[in-house]
């Protein structure tokens, strides 16, 4: 019995240390904004995971930052027509493809306009009109060999709207590699789970952010492993005269979307891409509605109303 | 020995084993956060740890670049001498969306026991 008893506690001190969870986190600031990349397990992979996970991050952004002056797109967006790294010509190529299926309402042309509102102030409607006849994706040409070439010289691609989306199937590469059992990718706010979660049935639960109450979440989402991409109203603005002007444009208008979604959030298995869901995301909160989007996403659209 | 006393020290022991097994079963189960706590981190480095839930009457922090306001229940960034002050426009926080000023690589996160593993936003 004395045996018995010693044996119970000293297996209720292990069980109890053992429920520690094992896990390695790390923040930085990448794609201007901050990511968060969080991998379960073993300490050694999980850190060798994490150091390759945001090498590739700033590989990404290296190639496909609008602001950093040195970057592929920068350099491509100074030219106006270059030879670029097979890397970019597929993420071009890809993004092009999602500005067709929605039609514009994600359309990776919009530098020019988006540099036009970059000053926090409303623009003047002669400045806005003067760059529309200029943008859209149609105006884009692939050529062979890796070539891209603007149709005019006001052209300015900016891939925000998908490099969160794509460092996403990026990562996905990563943690499959590695042989990470579980892992958590935070792309300021755009979400990538991969395995299994820490919880008894293994699955992720999301917080979806409610945009009209600050302190609440929305709703509560569950997911297997997949991505988690929202477009909001009220992450990036700027209001005037008591008005509020988002960042996601009308190529139509040149003006911020009117759609009256406050929010919208994608959500797909690992069998998707992230970056279409990033591209659906800016589409649905451009739209207000989800009639556009294909089998196997999932979505939640919160209005500017009420949740 | 006699044998009351080595029963004695067994049974001694066992309670302190199983007392040991109790608090660490306590501590690590536990919620992270009970009450709503800004996190301030700076160049990723954690500069403080405030209990939003006790905060006696308002007062600033000069992080370099930002000024921060904690009030009761709630902190936010009210100046930046960066360009685009996003930070500020934010406004103040007492929930889930945290607060950054990406030019001063400043991160405000309220945590609290949550029923979620991440936030999407």
């Amino acid at each position: 019995m004395k045996k018995f008893s010693l044996f119970l506690c000293l297996f209720l001190l292990l069980a109890a240390c053992s429920h520690a969870e094992n896990k390695t986190s790390r923040t930085e600031f990448v794609f201007g904004t901050v990511v968060t990349i969080t991998v379960y397990g073993d300490n050694k992979t999980a850190e060798n995971t994490v150091d390759a996970a945001f090498a590739r991050l700033a590989e990404i952004e290296g190639i496909c930052s609008y602001t950093m002056p040195d970057s592929e797109l920068s350099r491509l967006n100074a030219s106006g027509s270059m030879t670029v790294s097979g890397e970019l010509y597929a993420l071009i190529e890809k993004s092009l493809d999602l500005c067709e299926e929605t039609r514009g309402a994600f359309d990776i042309t919009l530098g020019e306009l988006i540099d036009l509102w970059g000053e926090q102030t409303v623009p003047s409607d002669g400045d806005i009109k003067a760059v529309l006849p200029y943008i859209g994706f149609e105006n884009v040409v692939l050529s062979d060999n890796n070539a891209v070439i603007f149709k005019n010289g006001h052209i300015k691609l900016h891939l925000g709207g998908i490099a969160k989306g794509y460092a996403a199937d990026e990562l996905v590469e990563i943690f499959g590699r590695f042989g990470v059992n579980g892992a958590v990718a935070d792309l300021g706010g755009d979400i990538l789970l991969y395995g299994d979660s820490p919880r008894k049935d293994g699955v992720w639960r999301v917080g979806i952010a409610d945009p009209l109450k600050e302190s609440e979440t929305a709703d509560i989402i569950s997911v297997k492993s997949g991505f988690v991409m929202t477009s909001g109203n009220y992450e990036r603005y700027f209001e005037q005269n008591g008005v509020r002007y988002h960042h996601i444009f009308d190529r139509e208008t040149g003006y911020p979307t009117v759609s009256g979604a406050a929010s919208a959030t994608v959500y797909a298995g690992l069998d998707k891409s992230g970056l279409a869901c990033d591209a659906y995301a800016t589409a649905l909160f451009a739209f207000g509605n989800a009639d556009f989007l294909p089998e196997g996403f999932d979505f939640v659209l919160i209005d500017e109303k009420e949740s | 020995l006699s044998l009351s006393t080595k029963k004695r020290v067994s049974a001694a022991i066992i309670a302190a084993t199983a007392l040991i097994s109790l608090v660490a079963w306590i501590l690590l189960n536990r919620a992270a956060y009970d009450s709503p706590t800004a996190l301030i981190y700076k160049d990723n480095v954690l500069l403080y740890e405030i209990d939003l839930s006790n905060v006696a009457a308002a007062y600033k922090i000069d992080t370099g670049g930002n000024i921060i306001e904690v009030r009761g229940g709630e902190i936010g960034v009210i100046y930046a001498n960066c360009r685009d002050k996003v930070c500020v426009r934010t406004g103040f926080t007492h929930g889930v969306v945290p607060v950054i000023c990406l030019p001063n690589r400043l991160e405000i996160r309220v945590v609290n026991k949550t029923d979620y593993d991440v936030l999407a936003y």
